[in-house]
């Protein structure tokens, strides 16, 4: 007698089959269908609407801001410092508009982590300035680059403009700190043109793909974007942003340091363009156009107990940036002299956390599964 | 009706099923019970105290290592007694006792000195970190925080985590070598093993028991998975919890325990051929396990490199690296050596360096994975 393993296999897999389609005749499959036909505009509207022009928008911007420190390490002046940081905070305000949107692409590359690890290494930057041996390979280095690492060298390595003109042309390192700001401005820019190359139907077509997976499972599109979002809305807009400079992480003690763009202390409307861009994404909308979002599709779906969460996220959005408007800058001083009005935006951003994390993404059919930072 | 019953009627149709499909020479029917329980004249014919015993010993080697990454100086020698089961070094007196047995002398040779050196490079880093709290950074050990929990580990100048890759390192190198690479060999089971006469004083055949050893290795209450809960804690540990945790997904309690429970059935019934199919089955899935395991922990690792948490991924790395080791062993592995190389020597990072590893190389390791065990595709981003 010979008992193979694989009619126990087929049996065990057939009988699996029944139960499975027992189940499904439970489940509404014609509801399930719906949802998906449903959720492939969103898809389409997103991709086409919102991030791709997104991230074209951001290799644009970086482009410019890499012409232009090449522009003043060739001539440097106060005119052209001038230049660069306007091009600077441009890039870091479309910057921020894209930057919840880690997956894909954009998770393959690290582009959060590339782009905006702050509080940038001040020290280790000057002491490659000093040394002349420049790492960028590597995560641990990635607080000695991108965008806070300029906004460092050219708004922080000196108290004046004169100062730092000074740093970039009589100071005895001022060939180094330029071949590293150049250095920094070329990594930014090669960052982003993978993203956004790895987008585009020319490129590596991320677009079709983010289409095509139109389901809520771990690995869909809706499944990645709700995770990426809720995870970002949770450790690097309400934590990095506002509540770790707040001293929700340490025990109360405040570190207004750790705040974005502390040199250009430009933080509050930094601020205000991320919550702006995410509230665009969440509705579709990009400039003039606007297509079907998150915001849509619940409503179309009556989310929430009230029917009305697609209403109440909207509204919390636009609650935290009535809260930002309330905030002076520059961001790290209002923390150490008058924390009231920070604290009241971090309050705001914890209702939208709960929001996202929760109800948001319960409506939607998408489970959360992305780390707690506690670990096991 | 209850799911037991369910099977177990499955299981006779596929009995009745097979036995009209094939005619094999007629030989002793092969009844293989529900739960590990095998029985001669109404006395125990199953034992395997000498397994759980080594289980025991690398829980408490594994609360001793957690010690060093709770800021105590560990020490070298204590740990090395532990690995070897010299000086009465556990707090358990049976396992003091108990001199026959140790994790040593059951290790894969070939690994034996790359886990001396980590215990001694894991006591000197804990002295260190006991000392001057030194913290890790790219090329130095040290100890790093897990996310912010205030939870930290000590790592070596890679990133590798002393805890992990000693504790799931030698469930590679003893668990699975000695389930593969002994227990289940032609040399402990094979035909000419005694499958006749009892081992003077036991209840016994000298096969019967090997087989038993090698189930003892994986480390599941005998009712498994059907227990309620499926793991009691004791048993919530090493392969039997892996396994469990990838059930869902990957669907190999169940198989695999039938595959023990045919195997063992078979070598009462003296039939070798079913004996032998269940081998592969059990290798199979065992390999399996370790390999769903490997993705889980890279995926892990993914999410940590994008959200910046540098200890909770030197901590996942750390497991990914000993689960997709411990595919090594197996004697039909699915994925070539030369895969398994450069998983370890390249995509973790060059020269297993953690802190040189991006999220695409990751993601090169999880493709080798996925290609080699097609079954992983369909959860790649799920495990």
């Amino acid at each position: 007698m010979l008992c193979k393993p694989i009619y126990l296999f087929r049996s065990i897999l057939s009988v699996t089959g029944l139960i499975g389609l027992l189940l499904s005749c439970v489940d509404n499959p014609e509801e399930k269908n719906q949802q998906s036909s449903a959720r492939k505009p969103v898809l389409e509207n997103l991709a086409n609407t919102v991030i791709i022009p997104g991230y074209e928008n951001l290799h644009n911007q970086v482009s410019l801001l890499d012409q232009s420190v090449k522009d003043f390490t060739a001539e440097l002046n106060q005119e052209k410092l001038t230049a660069l940081r306007e091009e600077f905070i441009s890039a870091y305000s479309v910057w921020q508009k894209v930057s919840f949107l880690e997956f894909g692409p954009a998770f393959s590359q690290t582009l959060r982590a590339e782009l905006n690890t702050f509080p940038t290494d001040n020290f280790s930057i000057d002491n490659a300035v000093q040394t002349g041996e420049f790492s960028f390979t590597g995560f641990s280095t990635q607080n000695r680059r991108g965008l806070p690492a300029l906004d460092y060298l050219i708004y922080g390595i000196a108290d004046t403009d004169e100062g730092i003109l000074e740093k970039f042309t009589l100071d005895a390192n001022a060939e180094n700190r330029k071949e590293y700001l150049l250095a920094v401005s070329q990594l930014i820019l090669d960052k982003v043109d993978l993203v956004y190359n790895q987008w585009l139907p020319a490129g590596g077509n991320y677009q079709e793909e983010f289409i095509q997976s139109d389901g809520t499972d771990v690995g869909s599109s809706f499944g990645k974007m709700v995770n990426a979002l809720s995870q970002y809305l949770e450790r690097f807009t309400r934590d990095a942003r506002m509540g770790i400079p707040l001293g929700k992480r340490s025990q109360g003690v405040i570190i207004p340091r750790n705040v974005e763009a502390y040199y250009s202390r430009k933080s509050v409307p930094l601020f205000q363009e991320h919550i702006l861009g995410m509230k665009d994404f969440y509705l579709g909308k990009s400039g003039d156009q606007d297509g079907k979002g998150f915001y849509e599709f619940l409503q179309e779906i009556k989310a929430g107990e009230d029917e009305n969460l697609a209403q109440r996220i909207l509204d919390q959005f636009d609650l935290i940036l009535t809260r930002l408007d309330q905030v002076p800058s520059p961001l790290s001083e209002t923390i150490r002299t008058n924390p009231a009005p920070a604290e009241a935006a971090h309050v705001e951003l914890q209702k939208q956390v709960i929001l996202i994390k929760t109800e948001f993404s319960s409506a939607l059919g998408v489970l959360i599964t992305y780390q707690d930072n506690d670990g096991d | 009706m209850n799911f037991k019953q369910v099977s177990l009627i499955a299981f006779s149709g596929i009995m009745a099923f097979s036995c009209i499909e094939e005619d094999g020479p007629q030989i002793e029917e092969i009844n293989p019970p529900t739960s590990y329980v095998f029985e001669r004249d109404g006395a125990s014919t199953v034992e395997y105290q000498g397994q759980t015993d080594r289980l025991n010993m690398l829980s408490e080697m594994k609360s001793y290592l957690v010690t060093g990454d709770k800021g105590e100086a560990l020490s070298l020698q204590k740990l090395l007694d532990m690995y070897a089961n010299a000086n009465a070094p556990f707090s358990s007196q049976e396992l003091n006792q108990a001199t026959t047995k140790q994790l040593e002398n059951k290790t894969n040779a070939a690994q034996i000195d790359l886990f001396k050196g980590l215990m001694a490079k894991a006591a000197e880093v804990s002295q260190d970190v006991a000392a001057n709290n030194t913290s890790a950074a790219e090329g130095i050990a040290g100890r790093v925080e897990r996310g912010t929990t205030g939870n930290y580990v000590n790592v070596n100048e890679n990133g590798w985590e002393f805890t992990q890759l000693i504790e799931k390192g030698l469930m590679g190198a003893v668990f699975y070598d000695q389930i593969f690479n002994s227990y289940l060999t032609e040399a402990k089971i094979g035909e000419a093993v005694d499958n006749e006469n009892l081992v003077e004083g036991k209840n016994y055949t000298r096969m019967e028991h090997h087989w038993d050893e090698a189930f003892g290795y994986w480390g599941v209450p005998t009712d498994f998975p059907n227990g309620d809960p499926v793991l009691n804690p004791e048993y919530k540990r090493f392969w039997a919890n892996y396994t469990d945790g990838r059930d869902a997904l990957l669907n190999v309690s169940q198989p695999l325990m039938d595959a023990y429970l045919l195997g063992r059935a078979a070598i009462v019934a003296g039939n070798h051929t079913v004996k032998n199919e269940q081998v592969e089955v059990i290798i199979d899935l065992h390999e399996l396990v370790s390999a769903g395991t490997a993705v889980h922990y890279i995926n892990d690792a993914m999410g940590y490199l994008s959200s910046g948490d540098q200890g909770n991924l030197f901590h996942s790395m750390s497991e990914a690296y000993a689960f997709v080791s411990a595919l090594q062993y197996s004697p039909r592995k699915k994925i070539s050596q030369s895969d398994i190389m450069e998983i370890l020597t390249s995509d973790l990072g060059t020269d297993g360096d953690f802190w040189k590893v991006s999220n695409e190389s990751l993601q090169n390791a999880k493709d080798k994975l996925t290609t080699a065990y097609p079954e992983l595709n369909d959860h790649a981003d799920a495990l």
